[in-house]
Formats: C-alpha cells, sequence, structure tokens
C-alpha cells in the first residue's frame, strides 16, 4: 500500500507478520503487542525494524516497555467515523511519550488529515490512487487552531499559533 | 387499506443541490409533485425503480432515494404512511410554503390560463 | 461579548474555505455522501423532511444586534424569510440550498459566525444562562468558561469523531437556568466552604429514549482545572463509549453501565496521566487568559448609561403594559435595569420561529435599549440583558408595534416544541400544531393568569428535541395506525430538583390533547393550596391524583 509521509508517497517496506506466522530473518516487520513483547523478550534476532500494530479496543500502554525498541506504531481505523484512533495516537506522544513513527491504516478520509497530524500521526496508507494528488496538497496545507499540535490542551498562547 | 393499494410505490429522493423532495417519471426526469410520478405495481418495474435511484445517486443527482408506497385514485397520488404524506406537502402549519403552496399556486396559473 | 481577534477571523475564513471545497467536491461527485455527511454535519448542514437545514451556532445564546440582522438577511436571501430559535441557544433554517452554503457561510463569518460543530459526533454548541452576566442571584459569568470550552473544542483534532454527539451546559447562579442536569456533562461554577468558586461537575444527563439525570462526579474542582479535566472525560468517552449500537453511545449509557464510581476513576486515571512528567499536554490555565477572555465580558458601566428618550405619553397605567411588566420582566443585579423576556409564542403562533422583519426588529430595539446585545434562550425565547427601567415603557411599545409583547413568560402558552413532522426527518408526529391548539385554548378560557407558571414541553419523537421529559407537562408524539397519538407525562423538571416526568397512561389523539391539558391544569386548580404553582401541587398531591382525574374524562 503507498504510504504518504511528510508530504510525499512512498513505498512501504514495512511486513506486517501475523501472530501464526514465522518472523522473517530480515525486514521491517509489525507485530501484534503480545507477539512483539514475547519476541522482544525472547531476544530479537531478525535483522531489522520492529513495529506493532494497536487495535482501536487496545490501550497503548500494553506495549509499556517496548516502546524505546519501536519505530513504528500503526492505528487501525475500522470506519473514518471511528476516533479512537486519535485518543490512542494522543496518549502515545503526550504521557508515554513515544517518538517514533505513527502510521494511519484502514478507513481514513483527507479531510480527517489534519486531525490525524495534530493527534500525533506521521504516516498515511491510502487506498484509493485516485486521491494521491488531493493528500499531497492537502498535506501542505497549515490551519489555524486552537488548540496546538499534539497538545489539544494548550489554550494559552497557542491562539496565535497554526498548526504544524 | 385495500390490499392492491399497498402494492404501488414510487420513488423518490431528494435533489443533491437543494435537498428538495423529487419524484420519478421516466419522461421529465425527477418531478416536484407526486402527482406527476410513475407508480409501480409489479416486481419487475419496482425494481426497474430501484436501480434508477442508486444510478441517480451514483451520478449525483440526488440523494437517499428510496420507494414509497402509495395510493392511486384517478390523477390523484397520495403516499399511505403519515411521514410521506407531509413529505408531500410541505409544513402544516406554513400552507405558504413547500409544495402544497407551489400546487396551489400551480392551480391558480391554470385557472388564470383559462 | 466576546469579540474576534485577526486569530479567530482566520479561523473561520479557513472552515468556510474548507467547507466550500468540500461542497464543490461533493456535487462533482469527488466525495460520495456516505463521505460527505459527517463533513457537512460538522458544519450544521442536515438533511431534513423537505430540504436541507442550516444550524448556525449561537455561542451561549448570545449574540449583537449586527449578528441578528445579518440572520434577517440570510433568511431572506437564501432561505423563506423566517427562522427558528432553538433549545440550545441555536437558530435553525429550513430551506438553504447545500450550493448556497459556502456563500452563507461566508456571510456569517463576516458578522462572527459559524455553523461549525452543531451537529454530528462531536461537541456541540456549550448553552448556558441566558441571563449570564446580568442574573441577581449570579456567583460568577459562566460565558467566561463558556468561551474558553468553546475554543478548546472547536475543531478539537482528538474529539472530532465521538461515538456520538456531545452537549455540554455551564451555569454560574443559585438558580440553574441552563438546564445542565440534562447534559453530558453539565458544569455549575459555585463557592466551595472557603467561598472559592469552582466547578460542580455533572456527567451523563441526557433526554432521548432514555432519559437520565447526570451524576456528581467531582463535587469541587478549581477553575484551572477544567481544561485539563474535561480532556479526561472525553478520552475515556471516546475511548470506551460504545460504538456498536446508535442508541446506546452517549456517555450517559457508559456512565450507567460502568457505574459512577468506576468512571470517575477511569476519568482521575486519564486526569493523572495528562499531568504526567515529561508530558507537554498539561495546562492549567493561567489566570491571565482567564483575566482576557472575562474582560470582554465585563459588566458595561450600567451607572453612567445615559437613559433614552423615554416617551412618557404611554400611559404608565396601560393595564395591558402593566401585565406585560408582571409577566415578562425578570429581576436585574443592578437595581435601575431589567432582564427583558421577549416571547416568541404569541397565541397561536409557532414556538421559537421569528420572521426577517422581527428579527429586524429586536436587533433595532436591542441597538436602543439594551445596549445591541440580546440572548437566545432555551425555552426558545429572547432576552434583553441591559434594559433600564426608565426605558421599558418606551421599548413595551416598540415591541408591541410588531406583535412581539406577548405576555406569557413560563406561562401555559409559552410552551416549548420541536420542530416535529412538519419539519423534521426523524419525526414520527406533529408538535406545533399540539402547542398552537394548546395556547389558543388558553386564550380562550381565560384561565391563564390563574393558572401561573408551567413548563409544558412538546417532542415530536422519542429522540426528544422538545426535552419533554423535563415539562411538567410533557407531551410525546408518537404514531399508531396511520394516525398521530400523544403520550403524556407528567412531572418532569428542567431546573434544580430536576426530574423525569411519568407517562400517566395510555396516549390521547391529536383532537384530545389541549383537553387533556386542560384538565390536568383544572386538577391543579382545584386541589392547589395558598402559593403552589403547578409543579409543586403535583408534588404534594402525586400523579395518580391527576391520572384519575384525566381518564375518568377520556
Amino acid at each position: 500500500m503507498p504510504i504518504i509521509r511528510d508530504g510525499k508517497i512512498i513505498e512501504d517496506h514495512w511486513l506486517t507478520i501475523r501472530d501464526e506466522d514465522e518472523i522473517p530473518d530480515a525486514g521491517d516487520i509489525i507485530l501484534s503487542p503480545e507477539h512483539a513483547l514475547d519476541y522482544v523478550a525472547m531476544g530479537r534476532r531478525h535483522k531489522g525494524r520492529l513495529g506493532a500494530r494497536i487495535k482501536s479496543d487496545a490501550n497503548p500502554e500494553t506495549l509499556g516497555p517496548l516502546l524505546d525498541k519501536i519505530d513504528l506504531i500503526e492505528l487501525e481505523f475500522l470506519s473514518f467515523t471511528d476516533g479512537r484512533a486519535y485518543s490512542q495516537a494522543t496518549q502515545l506522544r503526550q504521557h508515554l511519550g513515544f517518538k517514533g513513527e505513527i502510521r494511519a491504516r484502514g478507513n481514513i478520509l483527507v479531510d480527517q488529515l489534519q486531525f490525524m497530524r495534530r493527534c500525533g500521526f506521521d504516516s498515511f496508507e491510502i487506498t484509493d490512487k485516485r486521491h494521491f494528488k488531493v493528500w499531497q496538497k492537502t498535506y501542505a496545507d497549515l490551519n489555524h487552531a486552537y488548540q496546538r499540535r499534539a497538545q489539544p490542551n494548550d489554550l494559552t498562547g497557542i491562539r496565535k499559533a497554526r498548526a504544524g | 387499506m385495500a390490499k392492491e393499494n399497498s402494492d404501488t410505490h414510487v420513488l423518490t429522493a431528494n435533489r443533491l443541490t437543494d435537498g428538495i423532495v423529487v419524484f420519478w417519471n421516466e419522461e421529465q426526469k425527477w418531478v416536484e409533485q407526486i402527482n406527476e410520478a410513475d407508480t409501480a405495481t409489479d416486481p419487475e418495474w419496482i425494481g426497474y425503480l430501484k436501480k434508477v435511484g442508486e444510478v441517480a445517486e451514483a451520478r449525483n443527482i440526488i440523494v437517499e432515494p428510496y420507494l414509497v408506497a402509495v395510493s392511486r385514485n384517478e390523477g390523484v397520488i397520495e403516499p399511505l404512511h403519515i411521514r410521506e404524506k407531509f413529505r408531500t406537502l410541505g409544513p402544516s402549519v406554513r400552507s405558504d410554503l413547500g409544495k402544497q403552496a407551489a400546487a396551489v399556486s400551480d392551480e391558480r396559473l391554470l385557472i388564470a390560463a383559462e | 461579548m466576546y469579540i474576534y481577534d485577526q486569530f479567530d477571523r482566520e479561523f473561520v475564513l479557513e472552515r468556510v474555505a474548507q467547507l466550500r471545497d468540500q461542497v464543490r467536491r461533493r456535487l462533482t461527485g469527488e466525495l460520495n455522501e456516505e463521505e460527505f455527511r459527517p463533513l457537512r454535519l460538522q458544519n450544521g448542514v442536515y438533511l431534513q423532511l423537505h430540504a436541507y437545514m442550516l444550524r448556525v451556532a449561537i455561542p451561549y445564546g448570545t449574540l449583537s444586534s449586527k449578528q441578528m440582522r445579518a440572520l434577517a438577511d440570510i433568511s431572506e436571501t437564501y432561505d423563506k424569510g423566517y427562522g427558528h430559535f432553538t433549545t440550545r441557544q441555536n437558530i435553525q433554517f429550513n430551506w438553504p440550498a447545500l450550493s448556497d452554503i459556502p456563500e452563507i457561510l461566508e456571510k456569517l463569518a463576516d458578522v462572527e459566525m459559524h455553523a461549525i460543530q452543531t451537529s454530528g459526533n462531536c461537541i456541540r454548541n456549550v448553552t448556558s444562562d441566558p441571563y449570564a452576566g446580568v442574573a441577581s442571584d449570579e456567583y460568577e459569568d459562566p460565558r467566561i468558561f463558556a468561551e474558553f470550552i468553546r475554543q478548546w473544542s472547536t475543531l478539537h483534532p482528538e474529539f472530532a469523531f465521538l461515538p456520538r454527539k456531545f452537549k455540554i451546559a455551564i451555569t454560574g447562579a443559585a438558580e440553574d437556568r441552563a438546564a445542565i442536569a440534562f447534559h453530558d456533562i453539565g458544569l455549575r461554577l459555585k463557592p466551595n466552604d472557603l467561598g472559592e468558586i469552582g466547578f460542580e461537575v455533572h456527567v451523563g444527563g441526557g433526554m432521548g429514549r432514555t432519559p437520565m439525570i447526570g451524576q456528581v462526579i467531582k463535587p469541587w474542582l478549581a477553575k484551572s482545572e477544567i481544561l485539563d479535566y474535561l480532556q479526561a472525560v472525553m478520552r475515556v468517552y471516546n475511548l470506551h463509549g460504545r460504538r456498536d449500537n446508535k442508541y446506546k453511545a452517549r456517555i450517559k449509557i457508559l456512565a450507567h453501565e460502568l457505574g459512577l464510581e468506576k468512571l470517575s476513576e477511569e476519568v482521575d486515571a486519564e486526569h493523572r496521566k495528562i499531568g504526567v512528567q515529561g508530558s507537554s499536554e498539561r495546562q492549567i490555565i493561567d489566570l491571565k487568559e482567564i483575566d482576557r477572555i472575562a474582560e470582554y465580558f465585563a459588566s458595561p458601566d450600567l451607572d453612567t448609561q445615559s437613559a433614552t428618550l423615554t416617551d412618557k405619553s404611554v400611559g404608565l397605567n396601560d393595564p395591558d403594559y402593566l401585565l406585560w411588566k408582571l409577566i415578562n420582566l425578570t429581576e436585574h443585579r443592578h437595581p435601575d435595569y431589567a432582564i427583558v423576556n421577549i416571547s416568541l409564542k404569541p397565541y397561536g403562533g409557532i414556538p421559537g420561529d421569528a420572521s426577517a422583519d422581527e428579527m429586524r426588529t429586536v436587533a433595532d430595539i436591542a441597538e436602543q435599549f439594551s445596549l445591541s446585545e440580546i440572548r437566545v434562550a432555551h425555552t426558545q425565547n429572547l432576552v434583553l440583558p441591559y434594559v433600564r427601567k426608565a426605558d421599558l415603557p418606551a421599548l413595551w411599545r416598540a415591541l408591541k408595534a410588531s406583535g412581539l409583547e406577548t405576555p406569557n413568560k413560563g406561562q401555559v402558552s409559552d410552551i416549548i416544541a420541536c420542530p416535529g413532522l412538519d419539519y423534521c426527518g426523524l419525526a414520527t408526529a406533529r408538535s406545533i400544531p399540539i402547542a398552537q391548539a394548546i395556547s389558543n385554548r388558553f386564550k380562550e378560557n381565560g384561565l391563564e393568569r390563574e393558572i401561573g407558571k408551567v413548563k409544558i414541553k412538546i417532542s415530536g419523537c422519542i429522540n426528544a428535541c422538545g426535552h419533554h421529559h423535563a415539562g411538567h407537562i410533557g407531551i410525546l408524539g408518537l404514531e399508531k395506525n396511520g394516525q398521530e397519538y400523544y403520550q403524556i407525562t407528567l412531572g418532569g423538571e428542567d431546573a434544580d430538583g430536576a426530574a423525569i416526568g411519568k407517562i400517566i397512561g395510555p396516549g390521547f389523539s391529536f383532537a384530545q390533547v389541549p383537553m387533556v391539558v386542560e384538565d390536568i391544569l383544572k386538577t391543579y386548580l382545584d386541589n392547589r393550596e395558598r402559593g403552589e404553582e403547578f409543579i409543586d401541587t403535583l408534588r404534594r398531591v402525586g400523579v395518580n391524583a391527576f391520572k384519575e382525574d384525566i381518564y375518568a374524562d377520556h
């Protein structure tokens, strides 16, 4: 799937590994949190980066000790009307202090791009090729926001700020 | 209600640009007065009407198409359900607004023209 | 009142440009209806029974003469010459074309208004006391924090796709005039034992199919903590509110299913995390910021306002004027001033509707007599907050000249009614003509004065937008066998001592309802003791006494 990040369309090198699958020797792999925890506990032998995918009803805190070993977290949007991942992303960026990449996957609209970015998402999986141009253009837009990026509560001093 | 009446349907929707309630007429396409709508009684025609609705929605002419059960007496088509009845008329508390007003003024134009 | 600065203006214009583009993409088909729907809802655009409907936000029910005039102009240019004031202090236009909406929003932006988040699964208009800032029983003007919360919640990126809509109300007086008990979050500014003003936080109130009264989740919260605490509540709701069933998706259901204690723990836990070391999320509101916003709501210097020319020839003993004074005025915190209630419930009229001319008349009167400020009450009436007592005769004459002097505030004909099946795509029955029939009946039988205060509320379906659950007399419009029929509830209350009305028995036909209401109120007159209002007698003798009287006759 094409990914948009930093305003560009990039190739996706990450492999999603199901719980029952073998972990390859090399490559950037995305595991479920439970699988990732086991894998790291057992020594983590492959060459490549580690990522995790968190379901909408899961608590990002379950990744706890792994957070500084993970480079990518994928959050899912079961429907574009399901807003749970916005909170998960905010939690990861805020009190969990996650510094890696947060990726949006699933049913998302380009009109939601600004909201997602402001909650801490870095990259977005686009399912419909027709929308590439719109996504790229929208990425460049900087909107006014009452809430500072990934700091939705900060009202003082941000009122003159622009998001981004 | 007589059984044969509940088999009679018209296709209705809201026009995308202005939200106005419309009905399907094969010749005139989307009309604003239900009395001008095509009625369908047999399953094949009803199936056809459903398709018309889907296509028109995909073409962004209308939104929310659906079939309305009606009774037909001479030239008067009336929905069976009160909600659908009001939808063909306008607000009962403002007889000067909505289709009910347009129908009256249409009539007046006809009378004036005679 | 709050004045936009450069930032606010740019913000709204940006939103208008975004919607203009979204409408364009919808009309060309780049966006289909399923994708467009949540976007248009975020800008208050509904598809209703006859046409689109646009709901314009009137933040905490405060607007200026200039804004009211703009609403009048919009109603004439883009609609059918009238608007409807709602039970959440907003205004609705019933006939806008989608293709005109971007232009309408531009006109609104010109006068610092918008339609952002007046529908959809997001945080809606923060409503408040229509007498905020001028009520004699006020601890603190709630609009300061209403404005804070408005800014904080506007296009808040984390909470744009909640399980369901979210409604916040805030009050700052001894008497609750904002119906906080029936909101998802109700905030009550009040002093603690040390006399410090803070928030009592209620959660999980609501109307609809499962009416519930909010519970106190936090007895007292420092003002500076409110945004962090709200953040915590919203996050818990966003993550754990039900998304499987539209009718079980409000926070009241979550509160009910978890229990207040567990919900409170979850919120506190989240609230603590917001303050975790290293997190830059925590933001105790700076006192300077509170003061800055408070300045906008500072009471104008009322003592130095010169009285406008008063017309002595009105006849201060005019019985109509005296009656209007008795019924439609509310005590002001300043001894030389009065709060004027303008009824939008003329006898036999459509509750809450105002024509373009009426809107302009109110704008002019407000400009002349009320420092150009108007309030919208959740009772679907208007309020003038700064009227000198000396100006009352002239003001009344101006109202009378335009038919806006109906002296029925809080009386039997001051009925709250949702648009119902005359306008709404969700309705099962009509509500407006029921209100009209009741109003006309009591005009005829001459009992309105005798009866005094009573709250009648009518909803045209179980979604309860007419707040019938909170009516002293509640009327719910349903449908059976193709006929409208109406269920009566008694004993609801939306103010302090909040209560949900009880159904009294089988429903009544359209024609029967005014007679039933008359019977109920006659039973009250027969049973009342000195000084009792309807609700007092009802509470004392009980619903069953009324039930027996009604069903004996019908």
